[in-house]
C-alpha cells in the first residue's frame, strides 16, 4: 500500500487584486472584488514508503500548497488525501507524530534561545525517550557538523547553521514522511551540498519518505529518482527524472575538443553554437540527428575529444514551461 | 503534561535573554507607584472619602488593581492574529500539541513571572509610601481570589476569540486594539471606577465581560458588594467563562479550515 495517496485534489484561494495607487487603496476599502485562484486542480498521485520524490515547478506552480495540504495545515477544498493511513487534515496527534516538516523560510526554532532547547522541547513533545534522543542528537550533530552552534542563540547563527539545526528539529522524532519545502534556499553550494547529503542518508538509512520541493535543481538531480512536475496546479509529467528528459528534451549537447583551431563556420553547419574558441565547441543538435552529426564531424574533422550529454534539466523544465505557453 | 511544562520553561528562559527589557519592566512598575501616590495623596489632602470610596479604598482600587492588571490582562495570546496572519503559526499547527495548551502554558509562566517580581516590588512600595490600604475579610479574600481565577479564564479565552478573527480578517490589529486594550482598559474600571459613571452605563455593563474581569474582583476586595450578589456575580463571571471557552472552541473549530498558511 502506498504511504501517499492523493486523488483528485483541489484546493482554491480567494484572493483580490487592487490596482496601483493611493485611489484603488482608498477605493479598497469599500470595493473588494473576490477572483477564485485554483492553486492546485484535480492533482493525483501516490508514493510509496521511502521513496524521494522531487515536486518542482515554477513560482505558484501550487507544490507548496500541496505539502501544506499533505501536511494539514491546509484543508483540501475538494478532493481525498491518505497520508500513512490518516486523513492529514484531521490533525491527529498520531499521524502529527509521525510526520516532520522543513520550511525554508519559516522557523520551528524558537528564536531567543539556542536551537538545544527546541530541541528539548520537540523530544517532550514527541516524547522521545532519553536513550533515543541522546542517541540521534549525537547522530545529527556528527553527520551535520553542528556540536559547536547548537547552544548558540538561534537568532545569532547564519542561515546555513541555522537551516542545519531545523532539519534536527524536524527529524528528532525519526518521522515516517518528511516534507521539504526549499530545504537548500538561500545556501552557498557548501551548506547546499551537506544537506543534501544528509537528507539521502536519513532517507537511506531510517527509509523515510521524502517529498522535496525545490527551484535548485542540483537538489532534484542528486536526491530524487522521482520526480512530479507541476504548472498552474496540475501535473504535467509524473516519472522518472531520467525519463523527463528523454520526454521533453529535443536536444542533445555534443561537446568536441580539437587538434588544430577550426572556424565557425565549419562547425555551425552542423548545429546551434553554445560556446567555442576555436579549439572547442560546444553545439546543440536534434535528439534525431546528433549520432550522425557526431559521426561526420569525427570523420572530417580532427578531434580530440568528445562527449554527448542530455540537455541540462533546467534547460528541459523551461522547455516544459515555454510549451505549455 | 511534560510537554506543557516544557514550553513554560522555554518561554522562562525567552524572559531571561533580554536583561535591559526585563530591568525596564520592572522600573515601569516601580515609576507608577511612585506617580501614584504623588499624585493621590496631592488630590486627597484634606478630604477623607471620594464618591463611595474612603481615601485608603481609592489607595487600594489602583494598587490592587495594578495586580489584577499584571496578573490577568498579560497574555502571549496576543501573538497569534499576527502569526495567523504571516503564516508563523504553520510551525505550531503541524506539531502534536493543543494549541490552546501551549498558549495556555505560555501565559501561565508570564503571569508567575510578574507575579513573583511584583511581590518583592510590593513590599519595597509598601515599606516606602506606607499606604493606608483596605484589606478585606476572609470571606472576601477568598471570593476575591475566586474572582481573580474566573478572571485570568475568562480574559484568556476572551483573548483567543479576539485573535482568531485573524482567520477571518485581515485585519488582526484593529480588532485586537478595540477590544483587547480599549474596551479592556475603559469598560472594566481601569481608569476610573464604574460606579463614578452614569448608572445606566453600569446596567449595560453588566452584560458584557468587562466588569467581571476588574472591577468586580476589586469591590469585592474592598467589601463594597454583598455576600448574595458575590454569589450572584461568581455566577455571571462563570457564564461568561463558560460563553468564551465554547466561543473560542467554535472559532478554532471554524477557522483551521480557513487558516491559509501564507508565506512559504
Amino acid at each position: 500500500m502506498s504511504t501517499i495517496q492523493v486523488k483528485n485534489l483541489t484546493r482554491t484561494f480567494q484572493i483580490f487584486d487592487k490596482k496601483p495607487g493611493l485611489g484603488a487603496s482608498i477605493k479598497s476599502i469599500f470595493y473588494r472584488p473576490q477572483r477564485t485562484v485554483h492553486a492546485v486542480e484535480n492533482v493525483s498521485f501516490e508514493i510509496k514508503q521511502g521513496e524521494l520524490v522531487g515536486f518542482i515547478g515554477p513560482n505558484g506552480a501550487g507544490k507548496t500548497t500541496t505539502l501544506k495540504c499533505l501536511s494539514g495545515l491546509l484543508y483540501p477544498s475538494s478532493g481525498n488525501i491518505s497520508v500513512l493511513g490518516f486523513k492529514p487534515s484531521d490533525r491527529k496527534y498520531e499521524y502529527l507524530n509521525q510526520i516532520g516538516f522543513v520550511m525554508g523560510q519559516k522557523n520551528q526554532l524558537w528564536w531567543d534561545i539556542p536551537p538545544q532547547e527546541t530541541f528539548l522541547l520537540n523530544k517532550a513533545i514527541y516524547n522521545i525517550s532519553d536513550t533515543d534522543y541522546q542517541k540521534r542528537l549525537d547522530f545529527f550533530i556528527k553527520t551535520l557538523d553542528i556540536g559547536d552552534i547548537i547552544s548558540v542563540q538561534t537568532k545569532k547563527l547564519s542561515l546555513g547553521q541555522r537551516m542545519k539545526c531545523e532539519f534536527v528539529a524536524a527529524l528528532l522524532h525519526n518521522p515516517k514522511v518528511l516534507f521539504l519545502d526549499e530545504p537548500t534556499i538561500g545556501l552557498d553550494v557548501i551548506a547546499a551540498q551537506k544537506i543534501r547529503d544528509f537528507v539521502k542518508e536519513i532517507n537511506q538509512q531510517f527509509k523515510t519518505t521524502v517529498i522535496l520541493t525545490s527551484h535548485n535543481m542540483n537538489d532534484v538531480e542528486e536526491l530524487c529518482k522521482r520526480v512530479i512536475l507541476i504548472d498552474q496546479g496540475r501535473i504535467k509529467f509524473d516519472g522518472l527524472l531520467s525519463n523527463l528528459t528523454k520526454k521533453f528534451a529535443e536536444l542533445k549537447i555534443l561537446k568536441f575538443v580539437f587538434e588544430n583551431k577550426i572556424s565557425k563556420t565549419d562547425i555551425k553547419k552542423f548545429g546551434e553554437i553554445v560556446d567555442g574558441d576555436g579549439y572547442s565547441y560546444t553545439i546543440k543538435v536534434s535528439k534525431e540527428k546528433y549520432l550522425s552529426v557526431a559521426s561526420k564531424i569525427l570523420t572530417t574533422l580532427p578531434v580530440t575529444d568528445l562527449n554527448i550529454e542530455d540537455t541540462p534539466i533546467e534547460d528541459v523544465i523551461r522547455q516544459v514551461y515555454t510549451d505549455k505557453n | 503534561m511534560v510537554k506543557y511544562i516544557r514550553i513554560a520553561i522555554n518561554t522562562l528562559q525567552e524572559y531571561f535573554v533580554y536583561r535591559v527589557n526585563f530591568f525596564f519592566g520592572r522600573l515601569q512598575v516601580f515609576i507608577f507607584f511612585v506617580m501614584f501616590f504623588s499624585l493621590w495623596s496631592a488630590v486627597s489632602a484634606g478630604r477623607s472619602s471620594l464618591g463611595v470610596y474612603s481615601i485608603p479604598q481609592i489607595y487600594s482600587y489602583f494598587v490592587v488593581g495594578y495586580i489584577i492588571k499584571a496578573f490577568v490582562f498579560t497574555t502571549r495570546t496576543a501573538d497569534i492574529g499576527g502569526d495567523i496572519q504571516n503564516g508563523n503559526f504553520s510551525t505550531l499547527l503541524i506539531k502534536p500539541i493543543s494549541t490552546l495548551k501551549y498558549y495556555f502554558s505560555r501565559d501561565i509562566i508570564d503571569k508567575l513571572f510578574n507575579l513573583f517580581f511584583m511581590f518583592w516590588e510590593f513590599i519595597l512600595i509598601l515599606l516606602l509610601f506606607k499606604p493606608e490600604l483596605a484589606m478585606p475579610s476572609l470571606f472576601n479574600f477568598i471570593a476575591f481570589i475566586l474572582f481573580l481565577f474566573l478572571s485570568i479564564i475568562s480574559f484568556f479565552f476572551y483573548s483567543l476569540v479576539i485573535s482568531f478573527i485573524a482567520f477571518w480578517s485581515e485585519d488582526a490589529w484593529s480588532s485586537r486594539f478595540l477590544f483587547g486594550v480599549v474596551f479592556i482598559t475603559i469598560f472594566s474600571g481601569q481608569y476610573i471606577p464604574l460606579d463614578f459613571l452614569p448608572p445606566v452605563i453600569g446596567k449595560i455593563l453588566d452584560y458584557t465581560p468587562y466588569p467581571y474581569m476588574f472591577y468586580y474582583p476589586l469591590k469585592v476586595w474592598l467589601g463594597q458588594i454583598d455576600q448574595n450578589m458575590i454569589y450572584l456575580r461568581l455566577l455571571n463571571g462563570s457564564l461568561i467563562c463558560i460563553f468564551f471557552y465554547f466561543l473560542s472552541q467554535f472559532m478554532w473549530l471554524k477557522g483551521k479550515q480557513k487558516y491559509q498558511s501564507y508565506g512559504n
